[in-house]
């Protein structure tokens, strides 16, 4: 009971002495606005695409249009001239971004827009959780977006998160903490014993793991998942999708 | 459903409200069976059928053998063979296929591998030991520990325990079953330790180091420092994170009103590898002892007159280290894993350094561990290879270092083990010599909470033995 009391004490004790130190630290305001803060530029590639080329359809999607449709035997069927924006394991953020943002403001409204997407498919996880993906939708995100705001940021958030990213800066500032902590247990012996810091330190594991990384392996652990995941007629594209017969 | 996530907080909270509600132990072992067949089928609504169709024979058998039942034996070669039998459907079936085809590829004969392509039920080589250990204790003593079904089939499912133990024995559990149990506040005292550590070093600890250790098992072959640091790595990661889960597991159990086993004891202190398997997964060992290691020394002692009275020392470990290997895994660096912790033990007891030998002198203690603990880091190596060619690879064809790229990479790994070791070793110490001095053990815990909550936010990794 005694141990616990202290226990409590010390932690709020600690947690004010965070949330003192830490807004100084990282130069951080609070109460914290956690909403992310976009510019108002977007890139407008697909959107001058479009007024260059003038097609009568635009086809959006991940790997599933990239690796399955055929856009030759397409034209040569249909007649018809088409657009494909290609992202290997984008998502709806992204595609709801380029036709709001791209498509939809473009003088030239093709008559047909064409989603492509498997959610049965796997995509490389790294490519999401390590950030990969944040950078392509800052590309195509004005700064009003609200709706991208709230589905892919806010929503994933419960108000007890969004309460402490807010008010508590012992949370809102964790990660900050986390990399200075995370910096020094990764970089303390290296810079004693060899004098090589952050720079050095991350060009050798660059040299180390990006040189050496077993591709082949990883793609069979892949395809692994995918296959214990799935059915096997998951895989095929007529099966997922009722496709008109003249694409199929 | 992880121990670790808010949907399990919000189940826990919901069921331990409505549990301390009801006042009679039959109420509370009932609902209790309810919620533990809940939480599995969260998981796996099919393997949960498996669960209870298992268990309903399982009981049913412990009972004829327990009422005197003529064909004791029989009984209880059907309820054997029916759990490992399960066990090797679901968990061994593809690795022996896959290896008996290869063998018979190598020898010329064009032969593919049956493979079923099922997963693994969670838990099932916990819960299945649970179930062959009360059966086995049924047949020995003629006694059966559960009253009524319920109280057997919780003891199989209960939800703290199914996805990674500890293997509880019935004798302790189920007579807690029995008595009835009212809240008391000692629970939440005891409790609350344990599940603060588990958070700390599951999420601080064991998921931070995992990102050190895994790169370099993904490369196709690391030099050999590379794969030094990173078995080191491994080797804190793997005592995080199981500890962890029995931290987690017990401080859960503990707020119900249970008493449930501890499953480590300082392994890495360990000087001898018997001392080691006395202090790592100690309710896997304990049940290894029992159901296997001292059964084929009896049996082999009782032939002392026909058999050398070596095989009696060394055949027992390796026997039951190998099975012990393939309990944790279903592929040759296991098996191989399993095999150097038997030779081990049978080395050491054939050198005199068995059962409870301890070094005399410091000097002797700390050099005693250095070698066991250079054993146990290479035994990780082995463990955790993604294959044998990638280890045979790595021991013997691998450089020493591939550069200068290699000597940093490795002195950052180790860096990030001393820094994110320090906290364990840091509890080892207050343990030992400062639980007197005030403030020192709760200014730990609320360092660990702050560590928690600034590490928190970032999605958490399975548990290592859940794959087990």
């Amino acid at each position: 009971m005694r141990t616990f009391l202290q226990f409590v004490a010390l932690f709020i004790l600690l947690s004010l002495l965070a949330s003192t130190t830490l807004p100084s630290v990282y130069g951080t305001r609070y109460p914290r606005n956690i909403e992310p803060e976009f510019d108002s530029r977007v890139r407008p590639i697909h959107r001058n695409a479009l007024i260059r080329r003038i097609p009568d359809a635009v086809f959006i999607g991940d790997s599933t249009l990239g690796d399955n449709v055929d856009f030759q035997q397409i034209h040569a069927l249909l007649g018809i001239k088409t657009y494909d924006i290609v992202i290997y394991g984008s998502a709806s953020a992204l595609w709801y971004l380029i036709i709001k943002n791209n498509i939809a403001v473009s003088p030239i409204t093709p008559d047909y827009l064409v989603l492509f997407f498997r959610e049965t498919m796997l995509t490389t996880p790294d490519y999401r959780v390590t950030g990969q993906y944040f950078p392509i939708i800052e590309e195509f995100v004005g700064k009003n977006d609200d709706l991208l705001a709230r589905y892919s940021y806010l929503d994933q958030m419960s108000w007890l998160e969004k309460l402490a990213e807010r008010y508590f800066p012992l949370y809102g500032d964790r990660l900050n903490f986390r990399n200075s902590l995370e910096y020094r247990f990764n970089h303390t012996l290296p810079l004693l014993l060899l004098t090589c810091g952050e720079f050095c330190v991350s060009e050798a594991r660059e040299l180390v793991y990006a040189a050496d990384l077993d591709m082949d392996q990883l793609m069979m652990e892949q395809f692994g998942a995918e296959h214990n995941l799935t059915r096997e007629q998951d895989f095929f594209f007529n099966y997922r999708v009722s496709v008109p017969t003249c694409l199929r | 459903m992880e121990l670790t996530s808010p949907y399990f907080v919000l189940f826990f909270t919901v069921i331990l409200i409505m549990y301390w509600l009801l006042r009679q132990a039959h109420r509370q072992n009932f609902f209790l069976l309810v919620a533990s067949y809940l939480f599995y089928a969260w998981f796996d609504v099919l393997y949960t059928a498996l669960l209870a169709i298992s268990s309903v024979i399982d009981y049913h058998l412990g009972r004829a053998l327990a009422g005197g039942h003529s064909r004791r034996k029989l009984l209880l070669v059907i309820s054997l063979t029916l759990n490992l039998g399960t066990l090797g459907v679901f968990r061994y079936f593809n690795f022996f296929s896959e290896s008996v085809a290869v063998l018979l590829n190598s020898l010329g004969w064009r032969v593919d591998a049956v493979v079923l392509n099922i997963f693994v039920p969670l838990g099932i080589s916990f819960y299945t030991f649970k179930k062959i250990s009360y059966i086995i204790d049924v047949y020995r003593t003629g006694k059966s520990p559960a009253g009524n079904f319920v109280e057997y089939a919780l003891y199989v499912a209960f939800f703290p325990q199914i996805l990674a133990g500890p293997i509880e024995r019935a004798r302790k559990l189920i007579p807690q079953f029995q008595q009835t149990r009212v809240w008391r506040g000692e629970f939440f005292y005891d409790a609350w330790q344990l599940l603060l550590m588990g958070l700390f070093k599951k999420i601080v600890i064991a998921d931070s180091i995992a990102l050190v250790a895994n790169r370099t098992f993904m490369l196709s072959e690391p030099s050999k420092v590379l794969a030094f640091a990173a078995s080191l790595g491994f080797t804190l990661q793997i005592l995080a994170d199981f500890s962890a889960y029995t931290d987690l597991s017990r401080g859960f159990a503990r707020l119900l009103g249970f008493e449930t086993s501890e499953n480590f004891h300082s392994p890495y202190l360990a000087r001898t590898p018997t001392e080691f398997w006395n202090r790592w997964h100690i309710t896997l060992s304990e049940w290894l002892r029992d159901y296997l290691f001292f059964p084929i020394r009896r049996a082999l002692l009782q032939r002392e007159r026909t058999l050398h009275p070596a095989f009696a020392w060394v055949i027992p470990p390796l026997a039951t280290m190998l099975l012990s290997g393939l309990w944790h895994g279903a592929g040759w660096n296991f098996v191989l894993w399993g095999l150097l912790h038997g030779v081990l033990i049978a080395v050491y007891q054939v050198l005199g350094f068995g059962g409870s030998w301890s070094p005399r002198g410091a000097l002797r203690q700390v050099a005693a561990w250095a070698v066991m603990f250079v054993f146990i880091i290479f035994s990780w190596i082995i463990f955790r290879s993604p294959s044998l060619d990638w280890f045979s690879n790595v021991l013997l064809t691998a450089p020493f270092s591939r550069g200068q790229a290699d000597w940093v990479v490795t002195l950052a790994s180790l860096s990030a083990v001393a820094f994110y070791a320090a906290p364990l070793v840091i509890k080892l110490l207050i343990d030992r010599y400062f639980t007197r001095l005030p403030l020192i053990e709760p200014a730990y815990y609320a360092l660990a909470a702050v560590m928690v909550v600034v590490f928190s936010g970032t999605p958490v990794q399975d548990f290592v033995y859940f794959r087990f």
